[in-house]
Parts: C-alpha cells; structure tokens; sequence
C-alpha cells in the first residue's frame, strides 16, 4: 500500500519541535486559497546546526527514508547526513515531507524569510511563502506540470487585487 | 606480455560513501563502456535514439478515450457578478507569459473565489478532507485489485 500523508501530523511535528522552516508547493497554494491534492510537505529548512539537531530529533522517531530509493540502503538521518546535503525527499512513517535547503528562484530559507507570511492551519502557527514569491518559485522551477497551477495562482492573485480593490470583508 | 588490465571496479571512490557504493553495485558498466568508445556527438545520437524510443513505447501505451461525460461548452457560471470577474480578468499578471495565459482561460474562478472566502485554517481542513477522500479511494482500488 502507498504511503499515506498525515498531513496536520507532519505540520504539528514541524511547528512543536521549533525547527525553522517555510511550507513552499502545494501546502503554501492551499493557504494562499488553491484547493488541491498532494501526497507531500515540502519546506524549505535553515541550514544551522541548531536546526539539524531539532530536525533529527523530530523525525528521528518516525523513521525517515529517501524515497524511491531501494530498500536497504544505508541512509540513516543524522547531522552528518543533513550538513553533506542539501536537498531531501524523505517517506516517513507519518508521510512524505521534502526538506530543500535551497530552492531554485527562492535560494535559501534566510533568502526566502522576508518573502513568508505566518499561517495557521490544524491549530498550528508555520512560515508559508506569499502568494506573489510562490508564483516566482513555480515559475523558476520550470515545470510543464507547473504551469496549471501558475495560471491558477495567477488567477487567486487577480481574485484577491479585484476584491481589495472593492474591499469586500470576506476575502483575505 | 603485459600484465592484464586492474578492475576499474576496484579503484577506490573519490570520496568513499557507502550510500554511492550502494548504488554503484546497479550500475551497468557494459554500458557505460560502450558510450565511453563513441565520440560526443554519437553518445548524443544514442540518447536521442532512447529518448525517442520511450516516447514512441509511451504513445503505444496511452491510449486517449474521450471522457464518460459530456465535453463541458462553456465556463460554469457561479451566479457572481460578472463586473466582478471582469475586473480580476483585467489584473496584469506577476510574470506576463502567453502559455499561463493559455491555462487560465480554463481556471475555475468561482472556486478560487470561494476558496478566498474560507479562513486559511477552513482551507486546511477542506484539503484534509479531500486527502482522507482520496486516499481511501485509493485503498479501495487496491483492496479489489488484490
């Protein structure tokens, strides 16, 4: 059976274990208003060694693997293992969950700071990136299957400048 | 006569790492071999030749069948105020890009515009709603595919 993504579990982990992170992809669409499905978290980390040591720790239980790799791999998640890397896609026991260190047209989670907003969502405050810089983002990373969900970004952005303009109270 | 060749296979990584010599144990050096023989522009023929080959066992597997359904003849109309839609539509796009264009002509705007409604918390737990759906759809099709 495929895996299966607890989705307020993975955020709740993410916020309480105070590791430093932006939800970028389909997590920041959704908060910016986008309803759609998707099987993981994706978060762009700050690579200090403070947050290493809160990353292992957090996930550390819920046995993280690269996914798609073959079993058996030697990989175990570690200091070591985050500081020689950069980019992770892991499965967990709790779901998939991304980790980027950097992220092409956003760079890294310092970079891409000034650019989130916070967001609660399953009764978790988390950094999510604006509407605007995750527009940028799907756009650098150049995708075809990107462009579908640009154009529906593209349309929320217009939705949300149409509707401040008439300052209608039920939108955000 | 000279003594035999040494098992390029027996050099030592750059940089040992027992995940990359994991790997290293998949990898088809036959292969590799032969492109090593080709000059760059064959190496680049062969690829084309893969690459093309994918895409031509690809065109064999899928096969297009026109929906169940009947083919939709318009945008829905979510009874908003066509002004209103007017407006959005008017709104320059962050990046002007002829293929986004292209895409949002088929955009559900009254969607969207109901999803802006809902708090950002509301739009978690329709999200979450809609996972716990698929996903026992999918446990469904694999139950009775078992």
């Amino acid at each position: 059976m495929k895996a299966e993504t607890d989705f307020p579990l993975v955020l709740r982990t993410l916020a309480e274990a105070k590791i430093d992170f932006i939800a970028i992809g389909a997590i920041a669409a959704i908060a910016q208003g986008i309803i759609l499905t998707t099987e993981d978290v994706d978060v762009v980390y700050a690579r200090s060694p403070e947050n290493f040591e809160r990353i292992v720790a957090a996930l550390g239980p819920f046995k993280p693997y690269l996914r798609g790799a073959p079993p058996g791999l030697p990989f175990q998640l570690d200091e070591h293992a985050l500081r020689n890397g950069l980019n992770f896609t892991f499965e967990t026991s709790i779901g998939n969950i991304d980790l980027l260190g950097e992220v092409s047209g956003g760079g890294t989670f310092e970079q891409l700071k000034p650019f989130a907003e916070t967001k609660t969502a399953f009764g978790v405050e988390f950094l999510s990136v604006s509407l605007e810089k995750l527009i940028l983002l799907k756009r650098a990373a150049g995708r075809p299957k990107d462009f579908e969900l640009v154009a529906r970004l593209e349309a929320a952005r217009q939705e949300k400048i149409a509707s401040a303009k008439k300052k209608r109270p039920d939108h955000d | 006569m000279s003594a035999p060749d040494p098992d390029p296979a027996s050099i030592p990584l750059l940089f040992p790492d027992p995940v990359i010599e994991f790997y290293m144990k998949k990898v088809d050096r036959t292969a590799i071999r032969e492109r090593l023989k080709m000059t760059a522009g064959e190496r680049l023929e062969a690829l084309q030749r893969q690459v093309d080959a994918q895409a031509a066992e690809k065109m064999v597997s899928v096969k297009e069948e026109p929906p169940p359904w009947p083919k939709k003849k318009g945008a829905i109309d979510m009874g908003a105020d066509p002004a209103w839609f007017a407006e959005a539509k008017a709104v320059p796009l962050l990046v002007a890009d002829p293929v986004v264009e292209a895409y949002l002509e088929d955009v559900d705007r009254g969607l969207i515009r109901q999803a802006c409604r809902l708090s950002v918390s509301e739009r978690f737990e329709r999200f979450h709603r809609l996972m716990q759906g698929a996903y026992a759809l999918r446990r469904a099709c694999e139950k009775s595919d078992a």
